[in-house]
């Protein structure tokens, strides 16, 4: 099978940043870091975003502000409305589980967000990998489809200028 | 927004990050050492004799407890309030020191949610045989039964259910959330096909590339938020169990805050006894500094003033509410009478011992750290049973009044959660990377010297 990416190996996170920079001055496109743990520059690098926060207080205000609500509601004033001391069935006390159960809706289902939009969960597949990026080893991944030859050569020479222990292929 | 100046050492030694991984990890790499076996046998051997009083509980009933009409909470309840409250210290530590920016967290965080996990079970443990006829446990969920009936949602009881469940959701989500990558790490690094084919189910496909931490980032601060004000509901509402009943010595407002304080500083004083264990036994003193074990002591000195002061004033509002039930307890049940005892082993060991973390030296010294935060683990299991016994064997009735002394069934079961802790505890220790790798990594550069 063909190669389809160009890999810069590093050992320090300080030298893969500046490499970020300068393959992007020089208008690659990175596809891909690889780091063993996050590193903040990246995000900002590459541009990266998530609506994963966003998403989590849509959770919190339907699902779990409404929603428990709504079902605190039908089962203690419509379904069967307990009579405690002759007191309303609709009370403030609902605003406790209210609070709880927001927080356990919005934990529950900002989880599953997480591990279906990374396509994570128990036993999935390694989408890549490469001795030591859980450990030690930075890599920057650069797409080789529509690269000249003398691109991946200029591509190489850039990451090793700045500090790249190896070029890889993968 | 993640970024933030890091104050002193957190890690010694100049590591690489290889180095980090390969220290962290030298506890599963290698042979586990006979104390571990040893502690494992005692464990285990604490667990089979609490299950097998939770059996006979369960066959005959609680009968064999020495509850009474009077004393209907028993050890089950002092136990189950100080298993939460030890429960709390994970999710207190990690989350609150999170929220705060607080990167001397990294070392010891993800043993202490560890402990939040273990402990947080221990707990439920507890209202389960409490209730008698476990079988019908499920009864206290509000699910469509032939009955027509719906659950109370007035009652302080079933908010504890609620916020117990997700309690223990959300801290043991947090904690595996945390470990992914770290469980990555381990797989990578196994050279058994087996051992690498378990991590590989554990490590759920993580790779470590950049959206994904992004998103792992994310995500974590929004559980981890969340969690924060989760683990302030939790004991307000155990709080409430008694608060909101009218009982002297319960019904009174400085409850939440107070069982809050109380969990906060069981659960700082376990983590302390903890990480003095994984620190000299595992030879990580280069990520469990000196300063590390002081900053905790700082924080003990605070809360444990808070303890004193809450203390105070639970029995100035006794005296100046001229309520005679009220001064009844405290002056003649708990600071004088039956429970003295209980009493006064509670104020020295929460609110007076813990002051010594005022001298550089007591503080600064391994030995007086373990020694005193058992010593505030024992004093905050006596403020459970002040709490839930003396105000309970002696209620508005002097016919009512009775003593009450646990039978060997309840010590037995408690000594079981002692067992599923320290079970627990040890396996972690075996199986799981002690303290979060990534995490050690992220703040190393910027903060370790030789």
């Amino acid at each position: 099978m063909e190669n389809k990416r160009l890999i810069g190996v590093y050992d320090d996170e300080k030298k893969m940043l500046s490499s970020i920079d300068s393959v992007q001055q020089n208008g690659y496109k990175i596809a891909d870091v690889i780091t063993p743990f996050a590193i903040e520059e990246v995000f900002e690098k590459l541009k990266l975003k998530s609506r994963i926060n966003v998403a989590a207080f849509l959770y919190g205000l339907f699902g779990g502000v409404i929603g428990v609500f709504l079902f605190l509601y039908y089962t203690f004033v419509i379904d069967y409305p307990l009579n405690i001391g002759g007191k309303p069935s609709l009370t403030l006390t609902f605003v406790v589980i209210i609070f709880v159960g927001t927080i356990l809706v919005t934990v529950l289902f900002t989880l599953l967000t997480f591990f279906i939009r990374d396509k994570k969960g128990p036993g999935a597949k390694e989408h890549f990998q490469y001795p030591g990026i859980t450990d030690d080893t930075f890599l920057i991944l650069v797409d080789k489809s529509g690269l000249s030859e003398s691109d991946v050569k200029g591509l190489s020479k850039i990451m090793t200028d700045n500090g790249a222990i190896k070029i890889d292929e993968k | 927004m993640y970024n933030k100046e890091v104050r002193g050492i957190l890690i010694q030694g100049n590591k690489s990050y290889g180095d980090i991984t390969r220290e962290v990890l030298a506890s599963q790499e290698t042979k586990a050492p006979l104390w571990w076996y040893a502690a494992m046998f005692v464990g285990s051997v604490m667990f089979l004799a609490g299950i097998w009083a939770i059996g006979m509980t369960i066959y005959k009933g609680i009968g064999l407890w020495g509850n009474n009409n009077s004393v209907a909470w028993g050890w089950a309840i002092i136990n189950f309030v100080w298993w939460i409250g030890i429960g709390h210290a994970g999710t207190a530590f990690s989350i609150f020191l999170l929220v705060l920016r607080q990167k001397w967290r990294t070392s010891i965080n993800r043993a202490a949610e560890a402990m939040t996990v273990f402990a947080v079970l221990a707990a439920g443990l507890f209202p389960m045989i409490h209730m008698g006829r476990i079988w019908d446990a499920f009864f206290i969920f509000p699910y469509p039964n032939t009955r027509g009936l719906w659950v109370n949602y007035n009652s302080p009881l079933f908010w504890d259910v609620v916020a117990i469940s997700t309690y223990l959701f959300t801290s043991a989500a947090f904690w595996y959330l945390g470990m992914i990558p770290d469980l990555a790490t381990v797989r990578d690094r196994s050279k058994s096909k087996i051992k690498k084919q378990i991590y590989h189910l554990m490590s759920f496909g993580w790779v470590g590339s950049a959206k994904s931490w992004l998103r792992f980032e994310v995500t974590a601060v929004i559980v981890g938020g969340l969690a924060a004000p989760l683990v302030i509901a939790v004991h307000s509402i155990v709080s409430m169990d008694f608060a909101t009943s009218v009982f002297s010595g319960w019904h009174t407002t400085i409850f939440p805050p107070y069982f809050v304080v109380g969990a906060i500083f069981s659960g700082f004083a376990m983590v302390l006894t903890l990480m003095i264990i994984i620190r000299k036994e595992f030879k990580l003193q280069d990520f469990v500094t000196d300063s590390h074990l002081e900053a905790i002591g700082k924080i003990l000195i605070f809360v444990s003033l808070i303890m004193g002061s809450s203390y105070a004033t639970e029995i100035f509002i006794a005296w100046f509410s001229g309520s005679e039930g009220e001064m009844y307890t405290f002056f003649h049940n708990r600071i004088t009478g039956d429970y003295a005892v209980q009493f006064w082993t509670m104020v020295t060991c929460n609110a007076i011992i813990p002051q010594l973390f005022w001298f550089k030296k007591v503080r600064t010294n391994l030995t007086w750290l373990f020694i005193i935060s058992i010593i505030i683990n024992i004093g905050m299991w006596f403020e459970r049973f002040n709490i839930v016994i003396t105000s309970l064997s002696k209620d508005f009735l002097p016919a009512n009044w009775v003593e009450y002394h646990a039978t060997t069934t309840e010590v037995l079961i408690y000594l079981g959660t002692l067992g599923l802790f320290i079970v627990g505890v040890l396996l972690f220790m075996r199986f799981i990377p002690m303290m979060a790798m990534n995490e050690l990594k992220m703040v190393n550069k910027e903060t370790s010297r030789d």
